[in-house]
């Protein structure tokens, strides 16, 4: 098996500003975040042989056509990903396959999601399988990731007020990352006691432990190493991208802890493994993870091994993870400020680990990045998909 | 002979009184939470009847209400198969009459005395549809009852009974009509009730060759409790052995499952050999003698947990039992009706709380699966988990869930012996809530939605005791 690590590289990207478009439209953001991309890589729609187009909340639109419609693409292959917040990295992963196995050469890659039109707040999510028996409890997410951070606190002995400081300490971060960067949902900054006194979501979560829900796209264009050098423009180069999806063994399990996410330890295990990473603290430059909320962004710098067991509350309170720490994580806000429009989010993280690591980044810098990584998760603790994608420099 | 073998009873956790903020009436009185109606709460009464009871003895249900959920559709059906009973089982209703609990008593009896039946459930339940404000609102409390009918280990024998039919318009509820209505009270008490009450007694006595003084305690049905003791001089009868002073005093009206309380009230005082009087009221009324049997002392039925949580303020009854319209807590998306189809496939899970133990490992799982969460293996035996007791793994309170009693309550429970369920906690103040703490599990209505009704289980803090 030869793997996937440095056979793909990403030649350009692009990314809406995220937010409430109330004036755009799905097209308006997907020919805004492409043309960025085809602008970057200084390559044209008719050098894309495939493409692969993430988006979660699809309703009769569930399929490859608008992205052709909206690039006027001409006939090509293209496969609609939906695997809910998951969606952009993961259709990163399958473009990244279809590059590797040399069906094509040249690959576009588009995230997008249109969400605000609903008039809902939160997500247009229904809270269970259409035509099922719905006796499941509605647990919309804050509701998922606030059972967690219950848990969390009970399991390390945090009393509520320990582990809302705790928690409001990574949503001021993300928002002094974020405000930094222009294209982010909600560039402001926040203090702790902002984030403490917050109104109530779901307890122990408040507004401030809760990411936006926006509007917005992104794109990547990827090729092979050997074109990315005859095209003569800087590049980034896969190392490992890994994916786990959950068979609902959290929810049936005694056993299951809840103070980790499984399917992000093995997304990440795979990731690194194929990136040849034995100490992720060690050798990862910086991380853009999955903070849908304050508590998932402490689970997460366990479970990739950025934190020990149990030791996240060391780190949050040394600053590490900061802008000038040994490892800072959301540098651009993550979905805490930067926003989250669901399809789109794995590819915006690409886009800021991939600008980071050319050193062009849009807010904050990184000084001399090596490897950096992404983490994307969606749906519920039991069952997530989790995808992890390490890139590096271009050679 | 046959007769009472055991007696169930249920009160809901949630009551009105003076420390209801706008409750407009003087009385206090037990309402249902916003998750249960009659049929929920007559399984309730139903599982602590049969508590330890082999359930595959039961031959037929009766389900007793005024204020059935469906017009159309047997709730027994429901009760029956939420219970985990046989599907062969006789499954009827009796509507209409809160005095069906007597002609359900009568009409198991039969089925018994003629070996059609070895055990007879009959099961109670009632949210009377009061007008807010309405004196029968500040009458009624929402109850269920269950009595269990057969011929071994009868605690209480049926010696005879009597009954009365008069069509009178005292208090009713034509279809399609939101509200109970009624008519002028002391011409309900007056041509109604204290005319019904004494020719079904006077015919109970006729039949027996007895008297009033050949009965220890007298449980008399009433409406109005307000004139209970204007009925019991109206029948001859003294406040001593007079049941269901505290029951009326606290509680008021039960409805359909009154007599079930004063029978279970009595049960609980009476010693072998000793007879009481039921009588009740209701297009007409009843009058049955039971007398005390041998080992009644051993097998004494328990109360039901009289532990409440006073409702915070008149409003929420009125979201609760949907006399208003109100704005939901956040725009989001209205709930999606279930689907009979998957309703009816899953019904033994749903309904009864039946997973599955992994004959490979033994780990049980609910819901149930095809493969094992554990070890994969593909070979299951069903689980009941409904009667486990269970704990608090982690929760959270959703401010803006969809529920008329903010916050929802979502948790994570561990059952007793294995098993992890993802549910919704009732009948909780999120305040006592703490992680370990003990659980069981309660039959709800979790939502309707397009005319669809949505019952199942969800967990609760653990109730016991009378306060």
């Amino acid at each position: 098996m030869s793997g996937i690590t440095d056979k793909i590289a990403i030649v350009g990207m692009g990314c809406t500003k995220f937010g409430e478009h109330w004036d755009k439209g799905l097209e308006d953001l997907i020919v805004e975040a492409a043309l960025e991309a085809f602008s970057d890589a200084q390559i044209e729609a008719k050098d894309i042989e495939a493409a692969w187009f993430g988006m979660q909340y699809a309703i009769g639109t569930a399929r490859g056509t608008p992205l052709a419609h909206a690039l006027k693409l001409d006939y090509i292959p293209i496969t609609r990903v939906e695997n809910a917040c998951c969606t952009g990295t993961d259709a990163f992963r399958n473009a990244c396959f279809g590059v590797a196995s040399g069906m094509y050469e040249t690959a576009l890659v588009v995230g997008v999601e249109k969400i605000k039109d609903s008039g809902l707040s939160g997500l247009p999510v229904s809270y269970a399988p259409i035509w099922g028996s719905r006796v499941e409890p509605p647990v919309p997410a804050p509701v998922q990731f606030a059972l967690a951070a219950t848990r969390y606190f009970a399991t390390y002995g945090l009393s509520y007020e320990e582990g809302k400081r705790l928690l409001a300490k990574i949503a001021v971060k993300n928002h002094k990352n974020g405000v930094k960067h222009p294209k982010a949902h909600l560039r402001r900054e926040i203090s702790l006691e902002d984030a403490l006194k917050a109104p109530l979501v779901a307890w122990p979560l408040g507004l401030f432990d809760c990411c936006p829900v926006s509007d917005g796209a992104a794109a990547a264009i990827i090729t092979t190493p050997e074109k990315a050098r005859r095209l003569g423009r800087p590049y980034t180069l896969v190392k490992g991208i890994g994916l786990a999806c959950g068979a609902r063994q959290a929810l049936l399990d005694d056993a299951y802890d809840m103070v980790h996410f499984e399917e992000t330890v093995r997304a990440a295990k795979q990731a690194y493994d194929q990136a040849g990473i034995k100490n992720p603290r060690e050798e990862i430059s910086l991380a853009v993870v999955h903070d849908c909320f304050t508590i998932t962004e402490l689970i997460i710098y366990e479970d990739l091994g950025l934190s020990s067991r149990g030791r996240a509350k060391e780190d949050i309170d040394s600053g590490f993870f900061e802008i000038d720490g040994g490892l800072p994580v959301n540098t651009d806000g993550g979905l805490k400020c930067f926003g989250h429009p669901i399809g789109a989010s794995g590819l915006r993280m690409l886009y800021e680990v991939h600008n980071q690591l050319l050193g062009r980044p849009l807010g904050l810098k990184v000084e001399n990045p090596r490897l950096g990584l992404t983490h994307n998760l969606g749906g519920h603790p039991g069952h997530f998909t989790c995808a992890v994608c390490v890139l590096g420099q271009g050679t | 002979m046959p007769g009472i073998v055991r007696i169930g009873t249920y009160l809901p956790r949630h009551r009105l009184s003076a420390a209801t903020q706008g409750w407009p009436h003087a009385s206090s009185r037990a309402v249902a939470y916003h998750d249960q109606d009659s049929l929920t709460l007559a399984i309730e009464a139903s599982r602590r009847c049969l508590m330890g009871f082999d359930l595959d003895k039961v031959d037929a249900v009766f389900f007793v209400s005024t204020s059935s959920p469906f017009l159309e559709k047997l709730s027994s059906a429901f009760l029956a198969a939420g219970l985990g009973l046989r599907s062969d089982v006789l499954a009827l209703d009796i509507a209409g009459s809160p005095a069906g609990l007597g002609a359900a008593l009568e009409a198991g009896l039969g089925m018994i005395a003629s070996n059609r039946a070895r055990y007879v459930l009959i099961a109670s339940g009632d949210c009377r549809d009061a007008m807010p404000f309405s004196s029968i609102e500040a009458l009624s409390s929402d109850t269920g009852g269950a009595v269990l009918l057969g011929r071994q280990g009868v605690i209480a024998e049926l010696e005879g009974s009597s009954f009365l039919t008069l069509p009178i318009l005292d208090t009713w509820q034509l279809r399609h009509e939101r509200y109970l209505k009624d008519t002028e009270e002391r011409f309900i008490q007056e041509k109604g009730y204290l005319s019904a009450l004494p020719k079904a007694m006077e015919g109970l006595l006729q039949k027996m060759g007895a008297g009033v003084h050949d009965f220890a305690y007298a449980g008399i049905a009433q409406p109005d409790p307000r004139r209970l003791g204007q009925a019991a001089k109206a029948l001859g009868l003294g406040q001593k052995g007079l049941l269901g002073e505290r029951l009326y005093k606290e509680l008021g009206y039960l409805g359909c499952s009154t007599p079930a309380f004063l029978l279970e009230e009595a049960l609980q005082t009476m010693t072998s050999g000793e007879r009481a009087l039921l009588l009740g009221y209701g297009d007409g009324a009843f009058a049955i003698a039971l007398k005390a049997a041998q080992g009644l002392e051993k097998a004494r039925p328990k109360n039901a947990s009289w532990l409440f949580r006073d409702v915070a303020h008149y409003t929420d009854i009125l979201k609760w039992k949907e006399h208003v319209l109100y704005a939901p807590r956040a725009r989001r998306p209205s709930l999606d009706p279930s689907s009979p189809i998957s309703l009816f496939r899953e019904r033994q899970q749903n309904l009864a709380l039946v997973g599955v133990r992994c004959k490979g490992c033994g780990y049980p799982q609910y819901p149930a699966q095809r493969l094992c969460t554990r070890c994969r293996g593909t070979d299951f035996a069903p689980e009941p988990f409904a009667e486990k007791r269970a704990t608090l793994f982690t929760y959270s309170l959703d401010t803006l869930g969809p529920t008329p009693d903010p916050p929802l309550i979502v948790c994570f429970i561990d059952f007793e012996g294995g098993g992890r369920m993802q549910c919704l906690m009732t009948d909780a103040d999120p305040k006592e809530l703490n992680i370990g703490m003990p659980l069981e599990m309660t039959f709800r209505r979790l939502f309707v939605a397009d005319g669809i009704p949505n019952y199942f289980w969800k967990c609760t803090p653990m109730r016991e005791g009378k306060s």
